[in-house]
């Protein structure tokens, strides 16, 4: 043992090397293996007529992605919804953060945490489940759109093309509550662990130099939480690109990127196109995490 | 300013709805395990009963998949220790030639979206001929496990002085006995909690299984097919339920073991 | 080894320890080259500035770690901690955590777990940098007489002159990762051999040697060897600082500029403006090299 261990010291590579390889040749061959041998196989295209994969390298199936109407739809769709979401999530996460990071203390802080962290926790699927039943039809909220005398405002909402649908369990404004709901921790607890990083003293030099509270928040504080802000936006925006359950389990007919990467692969059969669909959501996020990069939003993560 | 007698209304108010929105489904799903009604969401329910639990129970495929997925949460959980403990243990050396490479690799599995990780595994089992079984699933698993134990480790690694390493080995312990002795204790606890992390998020997983599983059934995805029968529907939020208590006691447990440091930020799926 | 910070004290120390290995030269050990062995193969401890103690063991089961990696058994171990504890004046807090003590008792239960592995020679690097004043005083001749009873070699870094010449047998001055001196404390201060020791140590008036009757380009005249008198070179006083036994004075000069005089207080001293002659003996003048 002795042996081993002054080996280990006179060559601290070879001790660096001895716990990096395992993991290396796991994530570096499993994960970014995999990852190259999708993005060899969105090279690929499938022959029209007989439906066989030819294996050359062509630009053919990214052609087809982007001349084919339904499919620009289909991105577009995508890409307005995680938008909408990200920031739906940054308006409903903000107060709960900044209560939770300037106004809990000991016990009340435990409890906000803890409060974000269980429903982030529990079971994915239960979640939207929950929401499936919440939404129906017969479900809760019409119920309580029916109690407070509002169905006409629901039906109403229901009744806005693009948005509306049958219930809201089956439109895009229910695919839109979900999402948001799904994804809210993740914009909480970013924006949270910036704010805690503000000290204290300023807001207190701030007040001190003579700004009102509202001047200190959108002076200081929102600016110093912001990198928080594009942290937690990144997995919501990330998250809703890459989701292909939700819309199917509430939603209006229409399909996502993610649907789309999971049907051709599957029924359809059409893996290069499926390698090509999913190629959309990787280059988003290699452009939005270039200019979160530069927004100083990694430290917040 | 920073006191919770003085919050202002308005945060009360915003901050208390956000939250109300956090659990509102959650009860939900357990209003709906009782109902006596079987095909509809009908709300207020119609009457209440107890025995979707005992057909929920009564599921000899329920047990199966939550076999597989206890299995499957041990075995990407285990892997993950070990080789989130060793990254860990690499970075936490001094800087290095392509560490920050690593940390950007590190943090690919969970910032690219799962569906991506899915296809991607799919393909290469497929390129390797491997058929979809229980270890591609774990294969999947791990890859992410990785990445929420080696978040936790390396947080608690942070908050050791490397002086601590170099008074041990200046006592004359060598560096075996210095991990077993100074490092290994240290980071005990957080390597506990995020294991324990890691098997509630695989307990859970569906986006990339779905891929990699082929025609096993973890409990998600037993749970995804039952979402699509037109029937006996309150036995999905039995279950619901069930998977629910089983994710919530790992998370509390790893919250209760990083309180009151600041590791408790690697929580975050 | 004193000097002021990034001098290259604590990397000579460090250097001894064995946590930096030269990139050429030997470290030599009671005549034997060290510089290969790894830091648990030396005969050597060290004091760490942040004391280093490990927050998961007690206070016993810190000083007592040497002896365990040794293989001693726990009776055996346990008993010399607590022998050791005692010699550091410390019995009591044992099985406490370092997390429950104060500053200075931190200082002795990192001193107590170096010093029970019986090493050839104890390094200190900045130990007392840490305490306040009033400790810091009077851990300087607590570890000064530990130091005489164990006979044993103590390498001490620090920053504060003061320090370095109340405690040390022999001081080595850096300066720019260089060791512009070595020497016992009065011969450091008495006859520096260069400007910057001659500066670092003590308060200096560093003046043209060739206005001062040496051949040297420069040289020290300690304040406290100027004297007040009938006769010498003209000087008006631009300043007084009451310093409590002693007085200090700044004095401007036709020939020399500047000068810094110290005097003892109960002296008849000037006040401010005040013209006054001032003298030395010519012995007084130590001819400066220009060191690195």
């Amino acid at each position: 043992m002795r042996a081993i261990g002054r080996a280990l010291y006179a060559h601290p590579r070879i001790w660096l090397a001895v716990l990096l390889v395992p993991p290396l040749v796991w994530l570096g061959v499993v994960y970014l293996g995999s990852l190259a041998a999708l993005l060899v196989q969105s090279l690929f295209h499938i022959d029209d007529f007989s439906g066989v994969i030819v294996r050359e390298p062509s630009l053919a199936t990214y052609r087809q992605l982007v001349t084919t109407p339904a499919n620009i739809d289909i991105i577009v769709r995508t890409l307005m919804m995680a938008m909408a979401v990200t920031l739906a999530c940054a308006l409903v996460a903000y107060p709960i953060a900044y209560r939770a990071a300037f106004f809990a203390r000991g016990r009340s802080k435990a409890f906000f945490y803890l409060a974000v962290m269980l429903p982030m926790w529990a079971s994915y699927l239960v979640k939207v489940y929950a929401w499936r039943q919440v939404l129906a039809r017969e479900g809760i909220m019409t119920w309580f759109a029916d109690v407070l005398h509002l169905r006409w405002a629901l039906d109403g909402v229901l009744g806005l093309p693009a948005i509306g649908g049958p219930s809201l369990s089956a439109s895009q404004l229910g695919t839109f509550i979900v999402f948001t709901y799904m994804w809210l921790p993740y914009m909480i607890l970013p924006i949270q662990a910036a704010l805690e990083r503000v000290p204290s003293h300023l807001l207190s030099a701030s007040a001190d130099l003579g700004a009102r509270p509202h001047q200190t928040f959108l002076r200081i504080v929102l600016p110093l939480s912001l990198p928080g802000v594009i942290a937690g936006s990144i997995f919501t925006f990330s998250l809703t690109l890459g989701d292909y359950i939700i819309p199917g389990l509430v939603g209006a007919p229409g399909y996502f990127i993610g649907m789309m990467v999971y049907l051709q692969q599957g029924t359809a059969g059409n893996i290069p196109l499926a390698a090509a669909f999913s190629v959309v959501p990787m280059v988003i996020i290699a452009l939005y995490l270039a200019f979160a990069r530069r927004a100083g939003a990694f430290d917040a993560l | 300013m920073r006191s919770e007698t003085k919050t202002p209304l308005g945060l009360r108010l915003t901050s208390g709805a956000g939250l109300l929105f956090l659990h509102f489904p959650i009860a939900i799903i357990a209003l709906y395990a009782f109902t006596t009604e079987d095909r509809t969401y009908q709300f207020p329910p119609p009457g209440l009963t107890l025995r979707w639990f005992a057909s929920a129970f009564a599921r000899s495929d329920m047990w199966q998949a939550l076999w597989l997925s206890l299995r499957v949460g041990a075995l990407a959980t285990l892997l993950a220790l070990l080789l989130g403990t060793m990254v860990a243990a690499a970075m936490f050396r001094r800087g290095f030639y392509g560490k920050d490479a690593l940390t950007l690799l590190l943090t690919l599995p969970i910032a690219l979206p799962g569906i991506i990780t899915g296809i991607a595994l799919l393909s290469s089992i497929k390129l390797a001929g491997l058929t979809p079984s229980m270890l591609t699933i774990v294969l999947g698993h791990a890859t992410f496990c990785i990445v929420i134990v080696y978040n936790n480790v390396v947080a608690r690694l942070r908050r050791l002085p490397y002086s601590m390493v170099e008074a041990s080995l200046d006592l004359g312990a060598d560096p075996l006995q210095t991990f077993r002795l100074v490092v290994f204790p240290h980071m005990a606890t957080s390597l506990l909690a995020g294991g324990l992390l890691a098997f509630a998020l695989s307990f859970d997983e569906i986006i990339v299984t779905l891929f990699t599983a082929g025609t096993e059934q973890t409990l998600p995805i037993w749970f995804y097919a039952e979402l699509f029968r037109p029937r006996e529907r309150p036995i999905t939020n039995v279950v619901a339920l069930l998977v629910i208590a089983v994710t919530t006691v790992p998370i509390l447990l790893a919250y209760r073991l990083t309180r009151g440091s600041d590791d408790v930020a690697g929580l975050g799926k | 080894m004193l000097g002021p910070s990034g001098s290259g004290k604590t990397t000579s120390l460090r250097l001894i320890a064995g946590f930096e290995t030269p990139d050429s030269g030997s470290v030599a050990l009671f005549g034997k080259d060290v510089a290969k062995l790894p830091p648990y193969e030396r005969d050597v401890n060290t004091v760490f500035q942040d004391y280093a103690l490990f927050p998961h063991l007690s206070v016993v089961d810190n000083i007592a770690y040497g002896l365990r990696v040794k293989g001693v058994g726990k009776t055996e171990r346990r008993k010399r901690a607590l022998a050791m504890l005692e010699i550091v004046r410390l019995s009591g807090v044992e099985d406490r955590k370092p997390a429950a003590l104060s500053g200075g008792q931190r200082q002795r239960v990192a001193l107590a777990r170096a010093l029970v592995n019986e090493p050839k020679v104890l390094l200190l690097d900045e130990p007392l940098g840490a305490l306040d004043l009033k400790l810091r005083e009077e851990m300087q001749s607590e570890l000064k007489a530990l130091q005489k009873r164990l006979g044993l070699t103590f390498v001490y870094v620090t920053h504060d002159q003061g320090e370095a010449l109340s405690m040390s047998d022999r001081v080595a001055v850096f300066s720019k990762g260089r060791l512009e001196q070595v020497d016992a404390p009065r011969e450091l201060y008495r006859t520096p051999r260069t400007r910057f020791v001659a500066s670092f140590v003590g308060v200096a008036n560093i003046l043209d040697g060739a206005k001062l009757g040496v051949s040297a380009k420069a040289a020290l005249l300690r304040p406290e060897s100027i004297a007040i008198g009938d006769a010498g070179i003209a000087a008006r006083v631009a300043d007084v600082q009451f310093q409590g036994p002693l007085t200090r004075f700044e004095m401007d000069t036709e020939a020399l500029g500047r000068l810094v005089v110290i005097l003892p207080s109960h002296e008849r001293l000037p006040a401010t403006g005040a013209s006054v002659h001032l003298r030395w003996d010519a012995g007084a003048v130590v001819p400066l090299g220009d060191g690195a």
